[in-house]
């Protein structure tokens, strides 16, 4: 070799030594012909150690049948061959290049197989190139769950847990829809909290805050996992009781308001003890949309409400329109 | 022609490497002073004539020892042994007195060539006579760890120091053994200050893994391209942050290596400042401690400073524990 071929020679082994990229040559019987630096410093084996020894002898953990399958059918075929983290996150274990901030206690790596052809044409050992691909996942499995964390956000009451307003609405209207569809029934009820005004301004809203907490824990106990459960507004609910009659959604309902009377909310060192305010309504047929079908569910809570509270009322149950109801005596102030 | 000779550095593991290399028969007395402070109290007492001194020391540095020298006029010869090799530690050493400036990692040969100059010493020793060793309680590693780290990042610090032509003031780096809860609650509380960024380097070898961490100022970009001779950066300045922390990383870890005689692999520096309290690991009193060094560069001139922390993990520390224990023997 003359000596610019001899220096260009050194100068490539040099690349190949130092790249950040992992390089290993092995030949049709899986014996090491080739361990960079990278190899060297990530397994902290080097080559020496290494050279035409068997690559599953020296690595057990490797997934021997797969990578044998691999290379054979890139020498069979002459043609390199891909896999990405994605489908299978790394070959070798290696720990993460970044062993304390990064995300990873090991390595992601995308792999490249090639074929390598000798001088008299050939081809009888395969080069296994590996990617450090650990920041790249990272940052696409970071954006995955925070899209999967925006998504929950976007459908949940921070404070509650339930869904929020908008998403327990579409939830509804899908249910109206379906119902119409298919001819068959749901119930829907409406409950708020008594007297929730007094509970904040008697303790604060941080207490006004754990209550609502404890309805929302309290619901989640009572309901089934089919039921639909949503935070209307301040201290009004809504849940849709799917494939649920009258009789059926009063049962739950008593159980509901039967649980709610029964807690007692520790705050600051007071014992808070709270009821619920109940409206029931079966979608009928004379509710022309979703908005309708929760008017009638609202109607008979304003009942249960002027009933006396801590109670349940059937929409249908209601003494017709609402002006026939008995009224409340009027509060008079005589100031 | 023997001489008293005084070796005041605040490292142990430095001041015995010394001492080996003198030349056999080389020193009537030998003293040992931890920091400038003794060295200067040997010196008034007319214990030395001389005087290998260190630069970065608690307790009165280098720099001090040479201006009370020459204050009080007291009659040695100094001849510097410092990590620090920037020129201008240099030619601020020469203004104030000293015979000699002499890098670290010392070699013996060097050292003898040194002496043979100015007359210190009549001929070169035969190197291949077996110095006594200095009897003396053992090394622990983290404290020859502390002298090659001190080494290591004179070397970083003068290559700073060539690209922004400025003096860098050296510190003391703090080595601790400490949890990983501990370390990593550090670094996310790095993270905190919205004004500044944290670029992670990571480097494996030789069974040592560990990373990199430099925290500078956002606000400095602009000082420091000026200082590079550059013009106004595009974009938001952050890729000369990056050139920088790079270098100073890439400098501090293979000033290491060569010293420890390994081979390390470095990954591509990153931005890491999107760290927070999820990152870190819970508290665990039986974990293995991680080994953490700690320090600020800073640049008088042009405020400007810039932490470091080097970090090795749980399983770097025996093959780092053998290859020191190696060095010292």
């Amino acid at each position: 070799m003359s000596q610019i071929a001899l220096d260009e020679f050194h100068w490539i082994l040099d690349v190949l030594q130092s790249i950040d990229v992992g390089l290993v040559v092995v030949d049709r019987q899986f014996n090491i012909q080739l361990w960079n630096g990278f190899m060297e410093n990530h397994s902290g084996i080097g080559f020496s150690k290494l050279q035409g020894q068997g690559l599953f002898h020296r690595f057990p953990a490797l997934p021997e049948s797969w990578l044998r399958r691999k290379v054979e059918t890139v020498l069979a075929l002459n043609s390199p061959t891909f896999t990405s983290w994605e489908q299978r996150p790394r070959l070798f274990n290696f720990i993460s290049s970044k062993p304390f901030t990064g995300r990873s206690e090991l390595m992601y790596q995308n792999i490249t197989i090639l074929p390598l052809t000798s001088r008299n044409g050939t081809t009888d050992h395969a080069c296994i190139i590996l990617y450090d691909v650990t920041d790249a996942a990272m940052g696409k499995l970071g954006l995955q769950e925070a899209n999967q964390q925006l998504k929950v956000l976007s459908v949940t009451d921070r404070l509650t847990g339930l869904f929020n307003r908008g998403h327990w609405e579409e939830c509804l209207r899908q249910e109206f829809n379906r119902c119409q569809r298919h001819a068959h029934s749901s119930t829907l009820m409406m409950f708020d909290i008594d007297f929730f005004k007094k509970i904040n301004d008697g303790y604060g809203h941080l207490a006004g805050d754990a209550v609502l907490r404890r309805v929302s824990k309290t619901l989640m106990q009572v309901l089934r996992s089919t039921d639909v459960a949503g935070r209307y507004g301040g201290e009004e609910f809504g849940i849709l009781l799917l494939d649920v009659d009258e009789p059926g959604a009063m049962y739950v309902a008593e159980r509901l308001r039967i649980a709610m009377a029964e807690q007692i909310v520790e705050f600051d060192q007071h014992h808070i003890c709270f009821s619920i305010s109940v409206g029931i309504a079966r979608l009928e047929p004379q509710h022309a949309t979703a908005s309708d079908w929760i008017a009638a569910a609202d109607a008979a809570l304003y009942h249960a409400k002027r009933n006396g509270r801590n109670c349940c009322v059937l929409a249908s149950r209601l003494p017709g329109l609402l002006s026939e109801a008995k009224p409340l005596p009027a509060q008079v102030d005589h100031a | 022609m023997a001489h008293s000779v005084i070796i005041c550095d605040d490292s142990r593991f430095a001041r015995n490497q010394l001492a080996r290399a003198l030349p056999a028969g080389f020193a009537r007395d030998l003293h040992h002073a931890e920091n400038g402070r003794e060295a200067l109290a040997l010196l008034r007492a007319r214990r030395g004539e001389l005087l290998f001194l260190d630069l970065n020391m608690p307790d009165l540095d280098g720099y001090q020892v040479l201006e009370t020298i020459r204050r009080e006029d007291l009659h040695c010869l100094v001849i510097v042994v410092s990590g620090d090799i920037q020129p201008q530690a240099q030619q601020r050493i020469m203004g104030l007195g000293a015979l000699a400036f002499m890098r670290k990692p010392m070699e013996a040969s060097q050292l003898h060539q040194l002496l043979l100059r100015y007359g210190l010493l009549s001929e070169l020793p035969n190197t291949t006579d077996p110095h006594p060793a200095v009897a003396g309680p053992q090394i622990g590693y983290l404290e020859s760890l502390q002298e090659l780290i001190n080494v290591a990042m004179g070397q970083a610090a003068n290559q700073m120091a060539n690209l922004l032509n400025v003096f860098i003031h050296l510190p003391i780096p703090a080595l601790r053994l400490c949890s990983r809860h501990q370390v990593m609650t550090e670094v996310a509380s790095w993270c905190q200050s919205e004004s500044h960024c944290l670029i992670s380097q990571g480097f494996i070898g030789s069974n040592l893994a560990g990373e990199c961490l430099i925290r500078l100022d956002r606000n400095d970009s602009g000082k420091i391209l000026r200082l590079m001779g550059q013009e106004e950066a595009e974009g938001d300045g952050h890729e000369v942050l990056m050139e920088l922390a790079a270098m100073l990383s890439s400098a501090l870890l293979l000033g290491l290596a060569e010293q420890l005689g390994f081979r390390l692999s470095h990954s591509h520096p990153t931005m890491a400042d999107t760290l927070d309290e999820r990152h870190i690991p819970l508290a665990d009193d039986h974990a293995q401690p991680v080994l953490s060094v700690n320090f600020t560069y800073t640049i008088p001139s042009q405020q400007l400073s810039c932490d470091l922390l080097l970090l090795f993990t749980e399983a770097s520390l025996r093959p780092l524990e053998r290859r020191l224990s190696l060095l010292v023997e």
